[in-house]
C-alpha cells in the first residue's frame, strides 16, 4: 500500500506509534546502555578497592523526583495525543454522511446487514472517502471485529452493540482494494478460520453493488 | 537442615518452612517442564503457516493449559516456594507462623494442579477457552466438557491455597521478626514478598467468586455469564481485577530477588532503599486499579477507559523508579558477574523492555491495533518469562549454596545463561513484529507474511527451552555432585545469610556474636521434632481434589471426599485439643504495631479481609447485573418478609449469646461460656433451618428456582455461599463447645472463642448487609 492509501486511521495510528516509540527507545536504550557500561566498566578486577558500604546515607529524594517529573511529563504529554486521537476514533461523523453497516459475529464467521435490508456473509462492500460506522454485535459468544489495515478493532459482544467507524481511501488509480477482516477474540475452535474480506470500491460501482443486491433480493422475495 | 536419607513419610507429614520451600519450588520446576513442552507443541505448530501437527480443539487445549499452567502453577508458586524457604529466614522467625497451614497451601496446589492436568483426560478434553476463560464460551452452552467445570474448579482449589499461603506470609512478616528486624531493615525481598501477597489477598478472592458464580452456572443452571446483562462483560470485570494483579504478583518477587542480588555482587547498598519501598508500595497500591486497561476494546465508556489509561501511565513512574533503582546500585559497586548476577542483570534488560512495550498499550489509541495481537504476546513474554523467569533462576543460583550446602557448576551456569537469554530474544522479540497478528490461533494460511517471523520465534523457542531444561539440570548435577559450599559464598551482607539481625555496626562490634550463637541454637533445634509432623494438610487436600472431580463426575465420589475432610478437620481439632502438635514459639522481637495482638488474631483478621473481598466481589456482581436488567422481580412477591426478619433476629440474637459467651470467660465463667455457646450454635442452627428448610422450599414451590433468571441466579448463589459460612461457624463452635465441655478455657487462655466470635460477628455483618438487598430492595 502506498503512503496515499492509507486509510486516515492508519496514518495517525503510524504518527502516534514512531513517536512513542523513539522515546521509547531512547528511555531504552538509556538504561540499557548504563546498566552494562557499569557491569562491564566496574566489574570486579585485581586491586579494584571495593567502595566503603556506608556510602549513601541521603536517600535520594531529588533525583526521585527529577526523574518522576521527567517521566509524568513525557508520559502525559503523549496521553494528550492518545486522548485527541481515541475522541476521533470514539465520536463517528453524523449518520447522514455516513454508511451504517450491522456487523453480527457468530461461531465463525460475520455477517453484515445494510441499511437497505441486504446481508452479506463474510465479505463486506463499502464505498471509498465516505465514513463507514459498523455497528457490532455477536450472537453467540464474545468475538472481536478488527480490521488491522486500519488499525482498528472493537470487541464483538452479545447482547452489546458497539461502534467502530472507519473511512477507505481512494486508491489513486480507483481501483477496488480488499482488506482482511479476522476475529481477534479466542471463540472457539473455529477461531482461526474466522475471517473475512472488506472490499473497498469506487462509490458508484458500490452504489451498482448495492441496487443489483436489493434487485435480486426483491426477485426472490426475500425480506 | 542435615536430615539424612529420603523419607516419603517426611516429605508428606513436614510442616518445616525449609521443607515446604523445597516442595514448593521442586513441584513448581515439574510445572514449567509441563507447560513449557505445551509452548514447545505450540511454537512447533507455528512454524509453518499450516500445520496438521495440532487439530484445532486440541490446539486451543494447549494454549489454555500452557497459560493457566504457567501463571499460576508455576510462576507464583516459584515465587511462594522461594519465599518460604528465605523469608523466615531474612527476618530470624524459626518457621512460619501458622506451620501446617503452611503445608496445606502447599499440598492444595498440589493437587490442584493434579486435577487441572487430569482435565486433560476427561471425554471433551480440557478448557479450549484461553487462560482467561472468557463468557459466555466458558458456559456449558459452548464448552459442554466436565473438564472446563474441573479446570474452574482446581483454580478456584488454587486461589484457595493461595489465600491461606498470603494470610500466613503477611501474619509472619507483621509478627514474627526477630529482634533488630525493624521495619527500616526489612530486607528488600521480604518486602517484595509482603507486597505480593498483599496483592494476592485481594486478587484472589475475586476470581474466587468469579469461579463460584461459573461453577454455578455450569452445574446448577444459574445464568450469570450466560445472559446479556452479565455475560462478557462481568466475567472481564471480575478476572481482570485478579489478571492484573497477578502480573505484579509474578514480577515482584523477581524484583525482590534482583535487589538481593545486585548489592550482594555489586558490594553495594540497594540505591534509595527507602525509595525502593515507597515504589514498592505505590506499584502494589496502583496495580489493583488498572484492569480496565485489559477492556479497551469492550466498549465500555469512554470516561472510564481514559481514567484506566492514565493509572496505567501512572504505574509505569513507580515501577521505571524500582528498575533504575537497580541500575543505579551498579554505578559505585565493584561487580562480580557470577551466574545468578547475569541472570538478574539480563532479567533487568527484560523487564526494561516489557515495561516500555507495556506503556505502549497503555496508550488507548495503540491498544486499537494491539489489543488480543501477537505485539501482546511478546510484551507480555518479557514481563513473565524474561523477568520472572530470568529473575527466579537468580534466585535458584543466588541461594543454591545455601539451600542445598553445596556449589554448581558456575562455568556451565554462565553458558546456558547466554545461551538462554539469546534464544529468548530470537524467541519472543519478532512477537514485536506480528501486531497485526492474532493470539490463539493455530494456522495463517491467509498471511503468509508472518512466516519468517514465526519461524525464527520457533527456532527461538528450540534454542530457549533446551536451554532453560539443562539449567535445571545444572542444577541438580550441582546438587548431587557439586562441590561443598561455604556458609556466605558470596560475602553477602544480608540476614539470611549472616544470621545477624541486629545491623553491620553492631557486628564490628562484636555484639552480634550473641545473635549468632541464637541462630546456631536455632538451627540446630530447627531438625524437626516428631510432634511437627502431621498427616492432616495432606490428607484434606486430597479429600479436596477427590471431592471436587466427584461433584463434576459422580456424585457418590464426592461424598467420599467430604467425608475425609471432615475426619481430618475433626482429628485436627482433637490434636488441637490434646496438644499433640508443637506449636512453633514466636521469638520476641519486633512486631510494631501489632505488639499487644496475637498472631491467631492478626491472622484472622487478614483472613477477613479477604472474606470481605470475596462477599464484595460477589455483592458487586449481584449489584451489577440488577442494574443492568431491565426488569426484576419486587422483592415482596418472591421473597416472605416476615420469615427474612424472624432469621435476621435469630441470627442476631446468635451473635450476643456468642458475645456474652466472650464476656462470661474473660471472667473465668466456665459455665457462662458454656451457655453462651450452646445458645448461639443453638440459634445458629435454627437460622439454617429457616433458611434451608422453611424459606427455600417455599420459594421454590412459588417458581421461584435457580435456574429462574438472573435474581434467583443471585439470590440463591449468594444466600448459599453465607450459608456455607454460617455451617463453617458452627461446626467452629462444635469444636468450642467440646473444649469447654472438657474444661480447658480459662480467663487468661481462651484466644479461639475470640477468634469464632470475630467470624461470627464477620457472618452476622455479612446477612445486615445481604437482608435488605434482597428482601427490602
Amino acid at each position: 500500500m502506498s503512503q496515499q492509501a492509507l486509510p486516515p486511521s492508519a496514518v495517525d495510528w503510524n504518527n502516534f506509534f514512531n513517536l512513542t516509540s523513539y522515546i521509547g527507545l531512547i528511555a531504552a536504550a538509556l538504561v540499557i546502555g548504563l546498566m552494562v557500561y557499569w557491569a562491564i566498566n566496574n566489574r570486579y578486577r585485581k586491586g579494584r578497592p571495593v567502595t566503603a558500604w556506608q556510602g549513601l546515607g541521603r536517600a535520594p529524594a531529588r533525583e526521585a523526583v527529577t526523574f518522576a517529573a521527567i517521566s509524568t511529563i513525557l508520559l502525559f504529554g503523549l496521553a494528550v495525543g492518545s486522548y485527541r486521537l481515541n475522541t476521533y476514533l470514539q465520536y463517528p461523523p453524523p449518520i447522514s454522511e455516513s454508511l451504517v453497516i450491522d456487523v453480527t459475529a457468530f461461531q465463525w464467521a460475520f455477517s453484515f446487514h445494510y441499511p437497505n435490508n441486504v446481508t452479506t456473509l463474510d465479505e463486506c462492500r463499502i464505498p471509498t472517502g465516505q465514513p463507514i460506522i459498523f455497528n457490532v454485535t455477536s450472537s453467540d459468544v464474545m468475538h472481536n471485529f478488527g480490521l488491522p489495515d486500519f488499525k482498528v478493532k472493537i470487541d464483538a459482544i452479545p447482547g452489546r452493540y458497539n461502534i467502530l467507524w472507519i473511512t477507505a481511501p481512494t486508491m489513486p488509480d480507483n481501483s477496488t482494494m480488499t482488506y482482511q477482516i479476522r476475529c481477534y477474540e479466542l471463540c472457539g475452535v473455529g477461531h482461526t478460520y474466522m475471517i473475512a474480506s472488506l472490499i473497498a470500491m469506487p462509490p458508484s460501482e458500490f452504489n451498482q453493488w448495492l441496487n443489483s443486491q436489493t434487485s435480486s433480493m426483491n426477485m426472490t422475495g426475500g425480506s | 537442615m542435615a536430615y539424612q536419607g529420603f523419607s516419603i513419610k517426611r516429605w508428606l507429614t513436614t510442616t518445616d518452612h525449609k521443607d515446604i520451600g523445597i516442595l514448593y519450588i521442586v513441584t513448581s520446576i515439574y510445572f514449567i517442564i509441563v507447560g513449557g513442552s505445551l509452548a514447545e507443541l505450540v511454537r512447533i505448530q507455528l512454524a509453518v503457516p499450516s500445520n496438521s501437527l495440532l487439530v484445532p480443539a486440541t490446539y486451543e487445549q494447549t494454549v489454555t493449559l500452557h497459560g493457566l499452567i504457567m501463571i499460576l502453577w508455576f510462576l507464583s508458586p516459584l515465587g511462594v516456594g522461594l519465599a518460604n524457604y528465605f523469608v523466615p529466614k531474612q527476618i530470624g522467625a524459626k518457621d512460619m507462623s501458622f506451620p501446617r497451614l503452611n503445608a496445606m497451601s502447599y499440598w492444595l496446589y498440589l493437587f490442584s494442579g493434579v486435577l487441572l492436568l487430569s482435565t486433560l483426560f476427561l471425554p471433551g478434553g480440557g478448557a479450549g477457552t484461553g487462560w482467561t476463560l472468557y463468557a459466555p464460551l466458558n458456559t456449558s452452552l459452548y464448552s459442554p466438557q466436565p473438564g472446563v467445570t474441573l479446570a474452574a474448579l482446581a483454580f478456584a482449589m488454587l486461589a484457595v491455597s493461595v489465600t491461606i499461603s498470603s494470610i500466613n506470609f503477611i501474619t509472619t512478616i507483621l509478627r514474627a521478626r526477630a529482634k533488630g528486624v525493624t521495619w527500616r531493615r526489612l530486607p528488600a525481598f521480604t518486602w517484595s514478598i509482603l507486597m505480593t501477597n498483599i496483592l494476592m489477598l485481594f486478587a484472589f478472592p475475586p476470581i474466587a467468586a468469579a469461579l463460584v458464580l461459573l461453577t454455578t452456572d455450569r452445574v446448577l443452571g444459574t445464568v450469570f455469564f450466560s445472559s446479556f446483562e452479565g455475560g462478557s462483560i462481568l466475567w472481564a470485570q471480575l478476572f481482570w481485577f485478579f489478571g492484573h494483579p497477578e502480573v505484579y504478583i509474578v514480577a515482584l518477587p523477581a524484583l525482590g530477588i534482583m535487589a538481593e542480588v545486585l548489592v550482594t555482587f555489586a558490594q553495594r547498598p540497594l540505591f534509595g532503599k527507602t525509595l525502593f519501598v515507597i515504589e514498592l508500595s505505590a506499584v502494589t497500591a496502583l496495580s489493583i486499579g488498572v484492569w480496565i486497561h485489559h477492556m479497551f476494546m469492550t466498549g465500555i465508556g469512554f470516561d472510564v477507559r481514559e481514567a484506566f489509561s492514565l493509572t496505567t501511565l501512572a504505574i509505569s513512574v513507580p515501577f521505571e523508579g524500582l528498575v533504575l533503582n537497580l541500575v543505579l546500585t551498579l554505578r559505585k559497586g565493584t561487580i562480580k558477574l557470577t551466574t545468578p548476577m547475569l541472570y538478574a542483570l539480563g532479567g533487568i534488560f527484560f523487564v526494561i523492555l516489557g515495561g516500555i512495550t507495556g506503556v505502549f498499550q497503555g496508550f488507548i489509541v495503540l491498544d486499537y491495533l494491539f489489543h488480543g495481537s501477537y505485539w501482546v504476546v511478546g510484551h507480555f513474554h518479557y514481563v513473565m518469562v524474561g523477568t520472572a523467569i530470568f529473575g527466579l533462576v537468580a534466585a535458584l543460583y543466588y541461594w543454591f549454596p545455601k539451600i542445598t550446602n553445596k556449589m554448581y557448576n558456575e562455568k556451565r551456569g554462565k553458558i546456558l545463561f547466554f545461551i538462554s537469554f539469546i534464544g529468548f530474544n530470537i524467541l519472543y522479540f519478532p512477537y514485536f513484529f506480528l501486531a497485526d497478528m492474532p493470539r490463539r490461533i493455530e494456522s495463517y494460511a491467509a498471511n503468509p507474511q508472518w512466516w519468517p517471523f514465526n519461524l525464527t520465534a520457533t527456532i527461538g523457542a528450540l534454542i530457549f527451552g533446551p536451554a532453560l531444561l539443562l539449567t535445571f539440570a545444572n542444577l541438580i548435577q550441582g546438587y548431587r555432585k557439586g562441590k561443598g559450599a561455604e556458609a556466605n559464598p558470596w560475602g553477602a551482607r544480608e540476614t539470611e545469610w549472616t544470621g545477624n539481625f541486629t545491623g553491620a555496626a553492631q557486628a564490628e562490634e562484636g555484639v552480634a556474636a550473641d545473635s549468632q550463637k541464637e541462630v546456631s541454637r536455632m538451627e540446630e533445634n530447627s531438625p524437626v521434632e516428631k510432634s511437627r509432623f502431621t498427616y492432616l494438610p495432606v490428607t484434606i487436600s486430597v479429600g479436596a481434589a477427590v471431592f471436587l472431580t466427584g461433584f463434576v463426575l459422580f456424585w457418590p465420589v464426592a461424598v467420599m471426599g467430604l467425608g475425609v475432610i471432615l475426619a481430618a478437620i475433626i482429628q485436627w481439632f482433637k490434636d488441637d485439643v490434646r496438644d499433640k502438635y508443637a506449636v512453633v514459639k514466636e521469638a520476641i522481637g519486633e512486631n510494631w504495631p501489632f505488639n499487644s495482638v496475637s498472631k491467631e488474631k492478626v491472622g484472622v483478621w487478614i483472613f477477613l479481609v479477604s472474606e470481605v473481598v470475596l462477599f464484595g466481589s460477589l455483592l458487586t456482581a449481584y449489584i451489577y447485573v440488577r442494574l443492568r436488567s431491565p426488569v426484576w422481580p419486587a422483592a415482596a412477591q418472591v421473597h416472605n418478609i416476615t420469615i427474612g426478619t424472624t432469621n435476621t433476629l435469630i441470627l442476631l440474637t446468635s451473635s450476643l449469646a456468642m458475645i456474652l459467651a466472650l464476656q462470661a470467660i474473660r471472667s473465668g465463667s466456665l459455665r457462662g461460656l458454656k451457655s453462651g455457646l450452646i445458645g448461639a450454635f443453638t440459634l445458629g442452627t435454627a437460622f439454617l433451618a429457616v433458611k434451608l428448610g422453611v424459606e427455600w422450599p417455599l420459594e421454590i414451590a412459588n417458581g421461584f428456582v435457580i435456574s429462574g433468571g438472573l435474581a434467583p441466579s443471585s439470590y440463591f448463589t449468594l444466600m448459599g455461599v453465607h450459608a456455607l459460612h454460617v455451617g463453617v461457624g458452627l461446626a467452629g463452635m462444635t469444636y468450642l463447645i467440646a473444649k469447654a465441655f472438657s474444661g480447658r478455657f480459662t480467663a487468661q487462655s481462651h484466644t479461639s472463642v475470640e477468634l469464632l466470635g470475630l467470624y461470627w460477628a464477620f457472618v452476622d455483618i455479612v446477612w445486615l448487609i445481604l437482608f435488605p438487598l434482597f428482601y427490602l430492595v
